[in-house]
């Protein structure tokens, strides 16, 4: 979008939202882009990771050059999502839908979203589905679907609770191992010891608040809530250096 | 002026596209996910209903001679494109014919509703209710921002395609159907020749439909549909009064000579029993044949097909046997004068405004989950 203006991209990671924040990714030497809602690039710790980003758009319409955000994820890209633009479920690329002109998938559709968007302006009346609701299997599948989604949420908001956590983030360290899938314990992170008691929500609780915010699209009160997180867990010198360098190695598939 | 405008308007009707969360497209998937794919739609539309098995025959494609796919063809009950070979390809057609369900087309499943005259949302309520009925038990591919998925983009949305099959008679003697098209498109609605475009020879059958899928609401599409349609008809009637008025003679000369013509012909090709037929229409409703009704004329058309004229003599006929066949077909319905055509008693004319037969709107009721 930040290229020729205005065209809208869909979020690759949700696939609901507009992205407004394109991300470049160095995996391996190889450069990975993503397009983001503003949702999901806080649900991701884009917004959080470091100070230089706090100027983040929030709200949609605002965008960065592409290049300027240099970030190693440690979440993998999920499903729905094309890898050198081709559909990962049915292996059509998008090169073979322009021949052939079908989609190979219904996940077709979230893998080539960003550049269907532009062709539906022109082909249909508009790039937004206004018409029926699903209802019977279709709407009870995409209640499951949501459901997961919202659970994957909390468990990768529960793994970046502890940004400046030391390199090896992926199995809980210190405190308790605990079961990985649980919710985030009150108290177990650092900056909401037991004896602070419940007068002051600790930093999970703020996430999860945060996590809530995001899901509603309350980018207001999630700004609020993540700079309640950053005032409340600030380090001393700016942790994006390191959070980078170090997770540079377990970089997903 | 007519009930359900059935001086210009044949019928109606509406198609909704769906695929099955579950699998590839069909042009993406392999034979055997086609074969789950139609287990999966019988299922959805039979399971638990006595009722439902008894309002629908079901017919795979791979099964069918070709004479009676074409046949199915010609009565618009399945495309030119299900008829051909393919893995998984049935067509569940209701006892009465208003309702089809295409499986594996380029679409997993394909609704399709024809209700006779200007019965727009008719049509549409009978496709909806079968859509749902089978939704109760497949999960349809659905995407929040793109609505329901499809094969091709330009179905994707609503998968709702709404139509009229219109005789334009006077808009071709006129020289105004370019300009329709060029209008029409402009609101993305599309006009084309049933039988041929743009010219006399396909019987001034026109079919107008919806071009855009997505970004407006089922209401708005049929909405907007029935706008544009109830404008065409309007601007026929106007154009058929016109011509008349103008060259009165030229034109009962014209409609005079083609009932002359299909009453005593012995040899008739399709085309030219279809423009033919077209004059008959146009003579009807124009009061200058008053032994005839519209129906029986688009019964006609419908009849004259050459599968369906081979498939009622039920074997093969080379085509000039067949131009033989068709004209004998025409000169006995249109037979005896003055007096009043013969009813067909076999098959309801498209004009025919008897409501469906028992169980064909499927009642989503006795589906439990
Ligand atoms: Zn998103
Ligand atoms: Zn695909």
């Amino acid at each position: 979008m930040q290229r020729g203006g205005g065209i809208p991209m869909i979020c690759d990671q949700c696939h609901k939202r507009d992205a407004t924040i394109h991300v470049t990714q160095a995996v391996n030497g190889e450069t990975q882009e993503m397009n983001l809602c503003a949702g999901c690039a806080m649900r991701l710790g884009f917004v959080s990771a470091g100070g230089d980003l706090s100027a983040l758009p929030f709200l949609e319409g605002l965008s960065f050059p592409a290049g300027l955000f240099k970030v190693s994820l440690g979440s993998p890209v999920k499903g729905g999502t094309a890898v050198g633009e081709r559909c990962i479920h049915c292996g059509l690329t998008f090169d073979e839908f322009r021949s052939g002109g079908r989609m190979g998938c219904g996940r077709c559709y979230a893998a080539f979203a960003h550049r269907l968007l532009p062709l539906m302006k022109r082909i249909q009346s508009g790039d937004r589905h206004t018409g029926l609701r699903p209802t019977g299997a279709t709407a009870r599948v995409m209640e499951q679907d949501a459901a997961r989604e919202a659970r994957e949420a909390r468990e990768a908001a529960a793994r970046e609770s502890r940004p400046e956590a030391p390199p090896t983030v992926k199995s809980r360290p210190r405190v308790r191992p605990g079961p990985p899938a649980g919710p985030p314990q009150a108290g177990s992170a650092d900056a909401a010891p037991e004896s602070a008691g419940p007068a002051e929500p600790g930093v999970p609780e703020l996430r999860e608040e945060l996590r809530k915010a995001v899901d509603r699209e309350d980018y207001e009160s999630a700004a609020r809530l993540r700079d309640r997180i950053r005032a409340l867990s600030e380090p001393a010198d700016t942790p994006g250096e390191k959070d980078r360098e170090e997770k540079k190695g377990g970089q997903a598939p | 002026m007519t009930a359900r405008d059935t001086d210009v308007v044949i019928s109606s009707r509406a198609r909704l596209a769906r695929n099955l969360a579950e699998f590839a497209f069909p042009g993406r998937q392999d034979p055997v996910s086609a074969g789950k794919v139609a287990d999966r739609v019988r299922e959805a539309l039979f399971a638990g209903s006595d009722h439902m098995a008894r309002a629908f025959r079901r017919m795979a494609i791979a099964d069918l001679p070709p004479l009676d796919r074409s046949a199915l063809v010609e009565r618009r009950l399945i495309s030119r494109d299900l008829a051909q070979d393919g893995p998984g390809r049935e067509v569940l057609v209701s006892r009465d014919e208003h309702l089809s369900i295409m499986v594996n087309e380029e679409d997993h499943v394909r609704i399709q509703a024809i209700t006779p005259g200007f019965s727009v949302d008719e049509a549409f309520d009978l496709a909806l209710r079968t859509v749902r009925y089978l939704e109760e038990n497949l999960a349809f591919a659905y995407h929040e921002r793109f609505g329901y998925l499809t094969a091709c983009p330009t179905n994707v949305g609503t998968g709702l395609r709404v139509s009229v099959m219109v005789h334009l008679p006077g808009h071709v003697l006129g020289g105004a159907i370019e300009p329709l098209v060029d209008s029409l498109r402009k609101l993305r609605f599309a006009v084309r020749g049933m039988y041929g475009e743009h010219s006399e020879a396909g019987g001034a059958l026109y079919q107008v439909s919806n071009q855009a899928t997505l970004g407006l609401s089922e209401d708005e599409i049929r909405t907007e549909l029935r706008r544009v349609a109830a404008s065409v008809v309007e601007r026929e009637r106007t154009l058929r009064r016109e011509l008349h008025r103008v060259q009165p003679l030229a034109l009962e000369d014209r409609v005079g000579r083609s009932l002359g013509i299909l009453r005593n012909a012995r040899l008739l090709t399709a085309e030219e029993a279809l423009q033919r037929l077209s004059d008959l229409r146009l003579g009807v409703a124009l009061g200058l044949c008053p032994d005839l009704d519209a129906g029986t004329v688009d019964d006609l058309v419908n009849r004259i097909g050459p599968a369906s004229l081979q498939k009622a003599r039920n074997r093969d006929l080379p085509p000039q046997e067949r131009d033989a066949v068709r004209a004998e077909e025409i000169r006995t319905r249109l037979a005896s004068g003055g007096a009043a055509p013969p009813m067909t008693p076999t098959a309801p004319t498209p004009a025919d405004p008897t409501p469906p037969g028992p169980g064909t709107p499927p009642d989503p009721g006795p589906s439990a989950p």
